[in-house]
Parts: C-alpha cells; structure tokens; sequence
C-alpha cells in the first residue's frame, strides 16, 4: 500500500516510475541510462568520422635516401622536415614520408618520380630544377613541390610566377641570375682572374649558365677556358687541362652531379693550387675559396611553407612560385691563406660565412 | 482513495514546486541574463580598446623597419663625393648590404643627381656610370623633405620591392636609394600575433597588399576588385573609431582595427576572428546556461523531497 502512494506520489511530478512490476527507477536515472547509451554508440561514430590516415609527403632525391639524417635537420631534405616540425608536424605522427632517389644518376629520377607517382602521395618534394622537371613530366595531378632554376614559364612548368597554374609551384633560386654575379665577386677576390677555367656540365646544356657566363666575361675582359665535365672520372682531366692552359682561377656552374663531388672538385683545385668559386656553401667548406648562391636554408624552408598550405588543400596552381631574397656568400680564409691571396677587405664584409 | 489525494497533492506539490522554482530560477535567470548582457558590453569594449592597440603597435613595428632601413642609409651620405673618395662610399654601401637584409640594392647619387655608384646583391655593380637621376622623383623628393618612400613596385608582376632615398645633412654628400625588397617584412608581420588566431597585414595608399602573413597572398597581386574591396574596408573601419565586426576579404567574420603608418601612407589592418575573440562572452553565457540548468533540477528536487514522506 505504502509503495503505490509513494509510486503515485513520484507519477504525480515530473518524475515518472518504470511502468512494471519491481522497483520503480527514478526518471532521472532512466534518462542517464539512456544518455549513456547514446554516448556509447556515438563515439565509435565519432571516432570513424576522425580523418582518415596521415598525409604523404613523396621526397624526390638525387642524394641516396637518408631519413635518419633528414630527421636530425641535415642532408637534402633536413631543412624542409625542420621546416614543417616548426609548422607544427610531428614526423611520423601527422605525416609519413617515402623517399626515391636517383642514386646520383639524374637518369633515374624518371624511375623514382614514376615509382612516387605510383604510391599515390599527396604531394612531391624535389630541391632541384632537373627532379622538378621530370617530376612534372610524369605526374600533372599530384602536386609537386620544388626548387627551380631559370625561367619556369618558359619551361612550361608554369603559367606565370603570380599564379603557377599548374600542379608545380616552389621556389627560384637564381641559379642562373647570379651567374654574372658570382663572376664578379670572384674579380673582386681575384683582380685578374684571367684565363679563367670554367666547369660546366653538357647535361644542363638547356640552362643558360654558359651562355652567360661567356656574356659576362665578356663585359670583364676575361678570357674563359671551358671544360665540360659529364662524369665524375673527367674531373682530373679537366683540372691538369686547366693547369695546363695556365689558369688563374675555376668557375664552376650550377649542376647536381657537381654538387655530389664537391669535395672532389674542391680537393683537386687544393692541389693544383687554384682559387674555386662555385655556388653552393658546401663547397667553400669542402676547401674552395668563395660559393654565392641564394640562401639554401630559407629557401627549403619555405619548401615546407608550401607543403603545409598543399596538405591543408590548397590549390598549388595558386601558390606564386617565390623569387629569392635572401643570399649568402661563403668565404674560406684557410684556403685563401693556403694558395697565398689577400682577400680584399670588401670581400671579408660581404661574406655571410667565413671559414677558417 | 487514489484521486482527492492525488488532486490535493497535486496542487500542493504544484505550490511548492512554483514558489521554490521561482524563488530560486527566476533571480538566477535574472542575475544571468543582466550578467550576460553587461558583460558582452564590457567585452567589446575592452577587445575594440585592445584591437586599436594591437594596430597602433604594428603600424609602429613596420614603422621602426622602414626606419631602420632609413637610418642605416643614412651611414652612405656622411662623406663628400671628392675624387678618392668612391672607394670610401663603396666601402659604405656595402656596410650597408651587410646590416640590412632587406636593402638589394644601393644607388649613391651626388650632389649634381649624377650616379656615381650602384651596388646590387643580384646584378651587377656599377662605378661611375655618371647616369642622371636629377629628374628622379626619389633624388628630388629626398633632397626636400631628407627622407623619400616610393609607391610600392612588383617585380615580375609578382615580388613588391619600394625604394627608399636619404639626403643626408648637406648636398654635397649626395642621395642614397636602396631597393628595399618587401617580403622581408614578413618576420615583422608574421611576429603580430593577435590572440591565438588573429592576424594584421599591411596594405599600400591603394589598397593592394603589402605584407600578410601569407605571403603567397601578397605576390599573387591583388586585383583590382580586392584593392577597392580593402579601400573600402579601411574607410569603414575608420569611420567606425574604433574596432568592427565585419567579413574581412578572406570571407570571414572578424572584429577589425586599422592604423596608419606615417609617411608612406600604408595601414595596418588588424584582425581577430569573432569566434576567437567572443569566445570568453560564450563561455559565460554557457557557464550561466549550465548554472540555470543546475538550478531548474535543484528546484525540481527541493519540490519532490517533501512528497516522499506523506506516502509512508
């Protein structure tokens, strides 16, 4: 008797029994059952509408692949994983990466980019204008990042710098802009670098470098003695040609497979005495005298920039293709002081990295 | 039996359950809603008071780069030109190329407008070359006021570079021009940070784009539409006196502030999101929401409990 009134009592507010025989549950109670119920069946709806896997970065390499080394911020693509963990990825959580590489056969790099095409990556990566190029003959829907040399549109890698259009976008690095540059320069170090001994690589015939190399010379009254070098064995010839011929100093123009034997062109110009003014800051460390060239580290930094933007779905046919602004000369007094040159004053307070 | 007793508590419990519902909801929902509307006020106030000072605060960050490219030129027009002396300017200018990144490029002009030197980072330099830059609206400008900015430039349709020119303290030193590349006021403009996802950017006297934390957004050019659209935007903003809500050109819903920048004639334009920025007003109006809630069950149960006993 005393349970129905105080069952009637509960039905007469808000609260209503459980319609059956057994302890009336509270409302209340009733509804938390319930609420947890529907949590329960909504969270693994909530955790399947997560996106899906993370995306993925293909690296394009001339280099052997090395991810050890890319992870510690060194190597060819360390500056761009540094870029993108100051972006805010976590390498291996938010992104994965698979490398190809060329093995330091720009040959290869069709069979890499097509491997990378085939992997479905979001996006590919390449720091050089001969990787970008065949990249983007293999693939013109996956988007590509890279450094590029010369003129883009006139490549047909882009439309224009504003707006790219395609599905490549990057940065210059005035590989061939400053080509007169570092040839002054070299004539500031050097007051007569004439006859002036010049490496150049046949396979990067389609860049201007030689053409305005010649232009340049001309303008400075020099005389220039070029020697094409296509594989890394015709170094030495070059060299005991150049010193044969009496040279003063060597200029060595932008080329992958050069940048690989950087130490080997920088040994050879130490031994046969000869001042080096190449490109890349590497090589001024390996022992050549002077490197000017667009600032590397910015430049793959921005690399990242434009991952980023890719991977949050960004068209990069609208990312504009950045020109460098930035540049970075490296000097080494050891090897000056080695070959016996008295590097003039402005030369010491130009420079961005001196080498003792 | 069941229903005059169930009438009877059935007004009774319907009493108790109205005088304490009231009782207690009605001043929390008063106390709540007055507190909600208030605060809002007080909020935009402060966040129109902050927003104003954040722009002031940028437009004098890209105030100190300008002048700090400025002030560096102003070590290249001390000395006169006298034969001899170009190797002493050379020596200057390219002091300056070390201490100023942003400067690529320095043209030394004497007293008569005649260049006399131009150093580059990219292209050649020149010495002597004797070209005349008299007619120049920079050498002309500098020489009146000491200190000239030009509009800003795109090269290559697509990089903004403006040029800078200093007079120093008599004619005979001459005029110094620099190309001064724009894009390396991104560090100043990527530093602002408003909140956690505000952001400013820096348009020119015609609304394009000069410096925005997205730099691809810069050297696509702003077009013509956008330009009028960003005119038209700083108008409001500072008719306004004070900060906006508005849609910024990006098509999202913001509170704005813009300030000038002196002498050449840029502003800042300052943005926060709305959600970011009424996100502590929302979170009080849910906090009152979850209070009155609270209350409302309270109130249910106060009114329940006395029903449980008379059953016994």
């Amino acid at each position: 008797m005393a349970r129905r009134h105080v069952a009637s009592a509960w039905s007469g507010g808000f609260l209503d029994p459980v319609p059956n025989a057994g302890r009336p549950r509270p409302g209340w109670v009733r509804c938390l059952i319930h609420l947890a119920g529907v949590l329960a069946a909504a969270l693994p709806v909530a955790a399947a509408a997560q996106p899906g896997a993370s995306p993925r970065i293909g690296l394009l390499a001339f280099w052997p692949c090395d991810p050890a080394t890319y992870a510690q911020g060194t190597g060819e693509f360390g500056p761009l994983m540094k870029g993108l963990e100051e972006l805010g990825y976590q390498a291996g959580q938010d992104l994965s990466f698979d490398c190809r590489s060329a093995d330091l056969d720009q040959d290869r790099f069709k069979a890499a980019a097509t491997e990378l095409a085939g992997l479905a990556v979001d996006v590919i990566v390449t720091t050089s204008q001969p990787a970008g190029q065949v990249a983007h003959e293999v693939t013109r829907t996956i988007p590509i990042v890279s450094v590029v040399s010369g003129d883009p549109v006139a490549a047909g890698l882009a439309q224009s710098l504003a707006r790219p259009g395609g599905n490549l976008t990057g940065v210059s690095y005035y590989a061939t802009e400053l080509t007169a540059k570092r040839l002054e320069l070299l004539r500031e170090a050097i007051p007569q670098p004439s006859p002036l001994g010049v490496l150049s690589n046949p396979d990067v015939a389609y860049l201007p470098f030689e053409e305005d190399t010649k232009q340049a010379a001309r303008q400075f009254g020099i005389d220039l003695k070029i020697h094409h070098v296509a594989k890394p064995a015709g170094f030495e010839a070059a060299y005991r040609q150049m010193a044969a011929e009496g040279v003063r100093a060597v200029f060595v123009l932008p080329d992958l497979m050069f940048a690989a034997e950087a130490e080997r062109i920088a040994s050879l110009a130490l031994t046969h005495r000869l001042p080096v003014m190449a490109w890349g800051f590497w090589f001024a460390q390996l022992g050549c005298l002077m490197a000017y060239s667009a600032d590397y580290g910015v430049m793959q930094h921005r690399l990242a920039f434009y991952v980023d933007r890719i991977l949050k779905g960004a068209d990069p046919g609208d990312l504009p293709i950045e020109q460098p602004s930035n540049f970075y000369l490296t000097v080494n007094l050891a090897t000056a002081k080695a070959l016996g040159i008295a590097l003039p004053e402005s030369i010491l307070l130009l420079a961005d990295e001196v080498i003792e | 039996m069941g229903q005059p007793w169930q009438g009877l508590h059935r007004s009774l419990f319907g009493k108790y359950f109205v005088v304490l519902f009231v009782a207690v909801v009605a001043p929390l929902l008063a106390g709540g809603i007055g507190n909600a509307w208030f605060g809002y006020r007080d909020q935009r106030a402060m966040l129109d008071a902050l927003l104003q000072l954040e722009a002031a605060s940028a437009a004098g960050q890209i105030r100190n780069f300008l002048d700090g490219i400025r002030d560096q030129l102003g070590w290249t027009v001390q000395l006169d030109w006298r034969p001899g002396s170009e190797e002493q300017h050379r020596r200057d200018a390219f002091r300056v190329l070390r201490q100023a990144p942003a400067v690529a490029a320095i043209t030394l002009v004497d007293g008569q407008g005649t260049e006399r030197l131009h150093v580059s980072r990219v292209d050649l330099n020149r010495s002597g070359s004797g070209i005349d830059r008299s007619a120049d609206p920079a050498v002309s400008g500098a020489s009146t006021a000491g200190a000239w900015y030009g509009p800003v430039t795109y090269s290559a349709a697509t990089e903004p570079f403006m040029v800078v020119a200093v007079a120093g303290n008599r004619p005979t030193v001459g005029i110094a021009l620099a190309d001064v590349n724009l894009k390396l006021i991104r560090d100043v403009i990527t530093g602002i940070r408003i909140g956690t996802t505000g952001h400013a950017f820096v348009t020119d006297r015609w609304g394009r784009l000069v410096a925005h934390p997205d730099i691809s957004q810069v050297l696509r050019g702003t077009d013509d539409a956008t330009a009028a659209g960003l005119r038209a935007l700083r108008a409001k903003v500072a008719a306004a006196g004070g900060a906006m809500a508005l849609q910024s050109h990006d098509g999202e819903a913001v509170l704005a502030a813009v300030a000038p920048i002196a002498g050449v004639d840029w502003t800042v334009f300052v943005e926060q999101p709305v959600a970011e920025a009424l996100a502590p007003i929302r979170a009080a109006l849910w906090r009152t929401g979850g209070l009155m809630l609270a209350g409302t069950l309270l109130a249910g149960l106060l009114a329940c409990w006395p029903m449980a006993s008379p059953g016994a």
